[in-house]
């Protein structure tokens, strides 16, 4: 415990030395030259404070930092050539971290799977991990096309995935509303163009074709903060059991191939009657992968076994090679989707956002009654929904008057988001959706709050989620202190989760912890 | 030789009245001529003028002289030269200035043409609300009579019809002598009230009537880089403005909320409707003409001298000139309006307003604002008086901004597609 202490009060003094000494004087963004290159980016130092753990966890913590993440995000613009005619610009970003905390606690550095804990620690391949984007944009005239690695966004919501299906998602240390999408998100390969008519409602047209690059969705990892608690099987420890199906599943998940893992897509946005709207369709491989039952319990069996020779033996547990049959399957499924934005100048000038989704072909395990260890088959099932969100800004009184707000109302969105499977059945698996086992409906409230106080010198931020179906919640208060200069920001926040107890819990519900983090930004 | 025979009193009768009703055509001939450009200062004021700047130019004002000029600055302003260290001043010279002679400002060539060709045309409504408003060009009001029409002649002055500036406006903490930086590189195009480039007087194809349109990139603070937006502004004065943001971080294109224009832009002393030290349509307040002001005012300057250390909330080495300004009172119609009273100072050779004292909802003082103006070359090849910066002061909660604007281009080429929202998200 005595390293820990040492190593965040070293930390925090180099941080404020830093920070007084240098950052007063610090430049803006490098532009290199004459401009032709910009840089930009930023250092981060993240950590979580846990204040719940459940005594079964507590097993495999030495301490209650199991977060102390250094990240760095570093972006390059260079313009070849800008004129009204032809614009040229290359675009690339990297990004490295180091996530300290396995240092920080001799249980954890021992309970995560040495195969996790190496893509979880730092970044282990260039293009998996390191670079985020790399392309090279060309503007001529109305068209514009980007070759290369991309982040595409289509949502339009703060934190709700409606529409927004194109790069698959990382949850190893990040989630959403939190963290920049140069983390959360995977760039994929691909060629994506645009064509801006001149057509009625001035619709724009987007196609986005990926040769065949496939990234899957990323879970966290077991043992870490974000994952599912160490548990030791029949007593034996080594790799844990959720790991052992997670690895495979990843080793499952489909490679370079234009004949089979090709994705393409459609959007079309414009503007009607005072309404800013998108429409979009996309086809490709599901970010998240069915499991061949019958293949999986040999995969399971596999692992049972090693577990009680372990037990008997006294040994870490040793499943042996990896199987050359396939488990994990990323299949092909279509979306049809939408958003809108619409200013309701007769509504105290407020902002109204609409995201709806139609899944064509969803795939689904199913089995029993819809629990993981009961699935026996998969299946197909059509899904639709949507969010609505509100945007507005109030005035509090005497507060926004106050020397405390100087002026600066408070922000407030809130959406409601709604789902549903079609043919429902309780022996769907779906608890990852936040559906009841017997219930084609999910929906759920969230809540963002910001308030500029202090002329921007502080800023209060409120995220959080209400799932009344399921009683599922998520609160993030945050305040932000901006350092004079440009640079350094410094927040402090405190994440809490609730779930009533059973099938829609998830791995959340005991994450409670307070959020430590100073950046510099450039 | 006809004229040099005695006239009979008949005679002369009918030579009195021809005479009479010449000096009635022609007199009336002369009120339709538009007297445009105007001076601040007719030639018996400018005379006095000069005699007082015998006086006084080239000297420098601080706090050991400020009660001298005292008549011609703000009182507000007065005060934080008696105590700079409130204002962050620096400690050895505290806030100074210099003085410099009255300097004529003349309209361009397009200006000049446009008010003499439309202001003969200007219609108005019992109200004096303009009713051909989209339709005209140049000061509709050369020799204004009221609020109103001082008013209107502020919202015409189109800032050479396009221009494209950088803005370094640090949001200034003079209590803790800090500054937190804002950088931002604007355009402006206007789709009417043109004088400059062409199309004049207005931009055909406009079917949504738009009146000007501002494209903003954000370079700092950090986690604005790269974020864009541009922002609308409709004729109609019954339609909000439009705007869309790509907020880089979020990588999304997010329409904005404009209605509510009294809320602060992020951390600074403005609030919306503060833009140019009024930036909303000219229907939103009531004003009265409450005649003249001599002012000690920031009309060429030239930033480069301008001095200041960081938190400093007034930049010292600025040179003032004396401008009969014209004084407005605006009112906002909105009895929750966050403001109580504004009071405009506003030039009368440009209609740019050089300050502004700020009331709250109470009718407390609380802002005075200084704008700095230069004249610049246009790319037409002549020479506009153009903002160059600012300084806000809020005398309630001891905080300031600063703004220099490195203006890049006036009346240049500017293509109105960067108003689209497909323009907003370029590479980044």
């Amino acid at each position: 415990m005595r390293r820990i202490y040492v190593f965040i009060v070293v930390l925090l003094v180099v941080s404020l030395l830093d920070l007084f000494y240098f950052g007063r004087y610090a430049q803006a963004t490098i532009r290199l030259y004459d401009g032709k290159l910009i840089l930009s980016g930023f250092v981060k130092e993240t950590m979580y404070y846990r204040t719940d753990q459940t005594e079964r966890e507590k097993k495999f913590r030495d301490n209650s930092f199991d977060y102390a993440k250094t990240s760095a995000y570093l972006e390059a613009l260079y313009t070849i050539k800008e004129s009204p005619d032809l614009t040229v610009r290359l675009f690339g970003g990297v990004k490295w971290w180091y996530e300290a905390s396995h240092r920080l606690d001799e249980k954890q550095n021992r309970y995560i799977a040495h195969r996790m804990k190496k893509d979880y620690v730092h970044p282990r391949s260039f293009d998996d991990d390191i670079l985020t984007e790399a392309y090279i944009d060309i503007i001529k005239g109305p068209w514009q096309v980007r070759i290369g690695k991309q982040i595409v966004i289509w949502g339009q919501l703060d934190v709700e995935r409606v529409a927004d299906v194109v790069n698959p998602l990382d949850f190893r240390w990040n989630v959403p509303g939190i963290d920049t999408w140069e983390e959360v998100k995977k760039g994929l390969w691909m060629l994506r163009g645009f064509y801006q008519s001149q057509l009625p409602g001035t619709l724009l047209f987007e196609a986005i074709f990926n040769p065949g690059y496939f990234q899957e969705l990323v879970l966290p990892y077991t043992g870490t903060h974000w994952g599912a608690p160490y548990s030791e099987p029949f007593g034996a420890s080594g790799i844990d059991f959720f790991s052992w199906q997670q690895e495979k599943w990843h080793r499952d998940a489909p490679t370079w191939n234009l004949g089979k893992n090709y994705e393409w897509g459609l959007r079309i946005r414009g503007y009607t009657w005072g309404i800013d709207w998108t429409l979009l369709y996309w086809n490709g491989l599901s970010d998240s992968p069915v499991i061949h039952p019958q293949r999986a319990a040999r995969l399971s069996q596999q692992y049972i076994f090693a577990a009680l020779r372990a037990n008997a033996t006294g040994s870490t547990i040793q499943p042996g090679d990896w199987p050359d049959y396939k488990v994990a399957y990323y299949k092909r499924m279509q979306t049809f989707g939408g958003t809108a934005q619409y200013y309701a100048a007769w509504l105290r000038g407020s902002v109204w956002r609409l995201e709806w989704f139609f899944n064509k072909g969803q795939p689904f395990n199913r089995g029993g009654r819809g629990e993981a260890d009961e699935v026996d088959d998969w299946t197909r099932r059509d899904t639709y929904g949507f969010a609505i969100s509100y945007s507005d800004k109030f005035a509090i009184p005497w507060f926004t008057r106050s020397r405390i707000a100087a002026s600066k109302r408070l922000d407030v969105t809130v959406t409601y988001s709604w789902d549903k499977i079609i043919n429902n059945s309780h022996a769907l698996y779906k608890s990852a959706l936040n559906h009841r086992p017997g219930d084609s409906v999910a929906d759920g409230f969230s809540l963002f709050l910001m308030q500029m106080m202090f002329n921007g010198e502080w800023t209060f931020v409120f995220i959080g989620s209400y799932k009344p179906r399921i009683k599922k919640w998520f609160g993030a208060p945050t305040l932000t202190y901006t350092f004079p200069g440009e640079h350094w920001r410094v927040d402090i926040g405190y994440k809490f989760y609730g779930a009533s107890r059973g099938y829609t819990q998830g791995i959340y519900h005991d994450k409670d912890a307070l959020i430590l983090r100073i950046r510099y930004e450039f | 030789m006809a004229f040099l025979h005695r006239p009979t009193n008949g005679t002369v009768l009918k030579s009195l009245g021809f005479i009479f009703m010449l000096i009635c055509v022609a007199g009336a001939s002369h009120a339709l001529e538009v007297q445009y450009p105007v001076q601040a200062y007719t030639p018996e004021e400018l005379a006095q003028i000069r005699e007082w700047e015998k006086t006084w130019v080239g000297q420098k004002i601080d706090k050991s002289n400020i009660d001298q000029v005292a008549e011609f600055i703000p009182e507000s302003y007065v005060g934080m030269f008696k105590n700079p260290e409130n204002w962050s001043a620096p400690a050895e010279e505290g806030f100074y200035f210099y003085i410099g002679p009255y300097k004529r400002i003349v309209e361009t060539k397009g200006m000049i043409e446009a008010t003499k060709k439309y202001a003969p045309l200007v219609k108005k409504d019992s109200d004096g609300t303009l009713l051909n408003y989209s339709e005209l060009a140049g000061i509709p009001f050369p020799q204004p009579q009221t609020g109103l029409e001082i008013a209107y002649n502020f919202d015409f002055n189109n800032h050479g019809d396009t221009a494209h500036y950088i803005r370094n406006s640090p949001n200034v903490n003079p209590r803790s002598g800090r500054d937190r930086y804002a950088e931002q590189e604007q355009w402006e195009f206007f789709f009417i009230h043109r004088t400059e480039v062409d199309p004049k007087p207005v931009v055909p194809n406009n079917p949504k009537g738009y009146h000007r349109g501002i494209f903003l990139h954000m370079y700092t603070p950090p986690e604005f880089l790269n974020t864009r937006y541009y922002s609308m502004r409709y004729a109609d004065p019954q339609k909000d403005d439009e705007t869309y943001m790509w907020y880089s971080q979020f990588r999304r294109i997010r329409r904005m909320s404009t209605k509510q224009r009294s809320d602060s832009i992020d951390g600074t002393d403005l609030i919306y409707d503060d833009e140019f030290f009024w930036d909303g349509h000219i229907s939103r307040n009531t004003y009265t003409f409450k005649g003249t002001k001599e002012l000690l005012c920031a009309r060429h300057q030239d930033m480069k001298q301008a001095k200041r250390q960081e938190g400093q909330a007034l930049p010292n080495n600025l040179t003032l000139e004396r401008c009969k300004t014209l004084v407005v009172h605006a009112d906002n119609k909105d009895p929750n309006y966050i403001y109580g009273t504004r009071i405009w100072y506003i030039d009368p050779e440009t209609y740019i307003i050089l300050w502004t004292e700020i009331y709250d909802h109470l009718n407390r003082f609380w802002k005075c604002n200084i704008m700095f103006t230069n004249d610049l070359k246009t790319a037409k090849g002549e020479t506009k008086n153009f903002i160059v910066g600012y300084t806000l002061n809020d005398f309630q909660r001891i905080h300031s901004g600063y703004n220099i604007q490195e203006v890049r281009g006036i009346s240049i080429a500017v293509d109105p597609k960067m108003f689209t929202v497909s323009y907003l998200q370029k590479t980044y």
